[in-house]
């Protein structure tokens, strides 16, 4: 059972963290802590009903509501009582060691279109981006801030401006828009320029270039309701047309008509399919449109490169989103793989190098269980030291020994601990044949689990009967210890 | 409870400084991390045992959307509490 560590292993562990010899009374002592800590935890639990460990988890108390049972043994139905249990939540950085690299949960339905979707939702949210920012800026007077903002606003497809169009308009707004309505185009080209502070009145006049004219030259039963369309046209362009004025306004308030007209249009072309289907609308825009962008382009040179800066962003944040999705069935695939070979080479070793001078009671696989929190990997420790200790099974108390480095956890052992282990368990196998040890064959079995590579160098050593037992026919996993086969598994 | 409040009782029952205690407790969970992270089972008597179960890949639902997920096959951490603990502990009132 080696696969279950004990209160004493814990303790022994503890000792060899101290910076003073782990004698046997420090290990009982640290038994002694060790255990009160866990009966501060009991009364804490009881307490407080919770105990919050930092950075390793929290024991909590649960409540378990009564229920009707039933006893699996007689069929019996019982009834249980409303009681609490333990549970325990580990704390993200517990989590993190057991698993350095947590697989991230993959998106099922839009599986096969996950690449080529990616991009598509990320636009939406830079719209929305966008989109929500303007809207405060009338009220909270933020205009230096993003003088980008329009470029963007204008670079916007329908569907960011559709998705305003449907908000409701202001309903301070229409007294002021049904008189812009009627206002002779003349006077809608002068407004522009004279109001530049930065409210939200200046925005309207240019919306309502396009729309109203036809109105009023149509017949008389007609021009009511197409007065109102094009109100609620208006306002529709108004409101998103409102924020970009005011961030441009302080920018550059000899230009903000033309280009605030420009991205009126614009946005007003692209909101207008969901917001009327009126034919009315459409032939007075059309030349305003193309008028309108023809000035807009000549002016600011600025605004395609930081419109191109803009557009880059959503597009670098799709790169980068994409590989995750990538990767995904990848690690959930081969996990194991996975895991093991990447957070390696960032992290440190999981055991620096070090010196330990054996005291009375130690043995390799106690110092192994200590030091790398699993005995199996003993032979780490005897084949650095295979000069001094001859007999792996017995060393002695004063002798210092090297402990060599482990880079891994023993659950992701690296490509040369495992070597260096093999190499360790060959060594084992040697004295073992040297002195007849009647186990020498199992030493020669975790050769082969650790590193296959080390027992092919080796094989001409090994007498023909070992390895016809060993190659004859596949390793019955009975002969293998617990702690073997629990290391055979991750390989095979 | 929380860290600070289990130092402090630590150091008082122990009758070491609290400086110490905090070392010793934090050694201590780093020790059961350890094994934990080497795929070991950390038997406390008379407390619970602390593993590591390997969770199948499966479909699931992210909470609060309508989105289906495949949860890959992970690890997970798990707590089952000893008898003793358990009894004690039904009687206790969670807060």
């Amino acid at each position: 059972m080696n696969n279950r560590v004990h209160m004493g292993a814990i303790a022994e562990a503890m000792a060899a963290r101290e910076p003073q010899a782990a004698t046997r009374n420090r290990i009982a002592a640290l038994r002694q802590v060790a255990a009160a800590v866990l009966d501060i935890i009991r009364d804490g639990l009881r307490d407080h009903g919770h105990v919050r460990l930092h950075e390793f988890g929290t024991f909590r108390l649960k409540a378990v509501a009564g229920r009707r049972g039933r006893n699996p043994q007689t069929g019996e139905s019982l009834w249980i009582p409303p009681h609490s249990k333990v549970i325990f939540t580990p704390a993200k950085a517990l989590l993190k060691r057991v698993e350095p690299v947590h697989p991230r949960p993959v998106a099922l339905t839009p599986a096969p279109s996950v690449t080529p979707a990616s991009p598509r939702p990320n636009p939406p949210v830079v719209a929305v981006d966008t989109g929500p920012q303007p809207k405060p800026a009338p009220h909270t007077v933020t205009p230096p801030s993003r003088p980008e903002h329009p470029q963007r606003a204008t670079i916007r497809p329908a569907a960011a401006p559709s998705s305003e169009a449907s908000l409701p308009p202001q309903p301070r707004f229409r007294v002021e828009d049904e008189f812009n309505a009627r206002t002779e185009p003349a006077q809608r080209a002068e407004r522009p320029t004279q109001p530049a502070p930065p409210q939200p009145a200046p925005a309207e006049p240019p919306t309502q270039q396009g729309v109203p004219v036809p109105a009023d030259d149509d017949h008389p039963p007609r021009l009511a309701w197409r007065v109102a369309a094009a109100v609620l046209v208006g306002l529709v362009a108004a409101f998103l047309l409102w924020p970009n004025q005011e961030e441009l306004t302080p920018v550059a308030g000899q230009i903000p008509a033309a280009q605030n007209s420009a991205a009126s249009v614009r946005e007003l072309a692209a909101s207008e399919p969901p917001a009327t289907s009126q034919p009315v609308t459409i032939p007075d825009s059309g030349p305003a449109i193309t008028s309108q962008i023809s000035e807009k382009d000549s002016e600011p040179e600025v605004a395609p490169l930081l419109a191109e800066t803009s557009a880059d962003q959503p597009v670098v944040i799709s790169e980068a989103d994409q590989p995750i999705p990538e990767q995904k069935p990848d690690t959930q695939v081969s996990l194991p793989e996975a895991t093991a070979s990447e957070p390696q080479p960032a992290r440190e070793p999981f055991f620096a190098a070090t010196s330990y001078q054996v005291q009375p009671g130690d043995s390799l696989w106690r110092l192994s269980r200590r030091y790398y929190s699993d005995p199996v990997i003993w032979p780490h420790i005897y084949g650095a030291n295979v000069a001094e200790v001859r007999n792996p099974d017995l060393i002695a108390s004063g002798l210092t020994l090297a402990l060599p480095e482990l880079q891994g956890p023993p659950s992701e052992l690296t490509k040369t601990d495992r070597r260096a282990i093999a190499s360790g368990y060959f060594e084992v196998y040697r004295y073992y044949t040297e002195v007849d040890h009647p186990q020498a064959i199992f030493a020669l079995f975790a050769v082969r689990v650790f590193d296959d590579e080390i027992y092919q160098s080796h094989r001409d050593e090994i007498h023909p009967n070992r390895i016809r037992i060993l190659e004859g026919s596949p390793v019955p996993l009975r002969y293998l210890s617990g702690a073997l086969k629990r290391l055979q598994e991750p390989q095979s | 409870m929380n860290t600070t409040q289990l130092v402090a009782k630590l150091a008082e029952r122990l009758e070491i400084s609290q400086a110490e205690a905090k070392r010793l407790l934090k050694s201590q969970l780093d020790v059961i991390a350890d094994h934990l992270a080497a795929g070991q089972q950390v038997v406390l008597r008379g407390f619970g045992t602390l593993g590591v179960r390997r969770t199948a890949a499966h479909k699931g639902q992210l909470p609060g959307t309508d989105e289906k997920v495949l949860f890959p096959a992970h690890r997970q951490i798990f707590f089952r509490p000893a008898a003793a603990l358990k009894e004690e502990a039904s009687e206790w009132e969670a807060k």
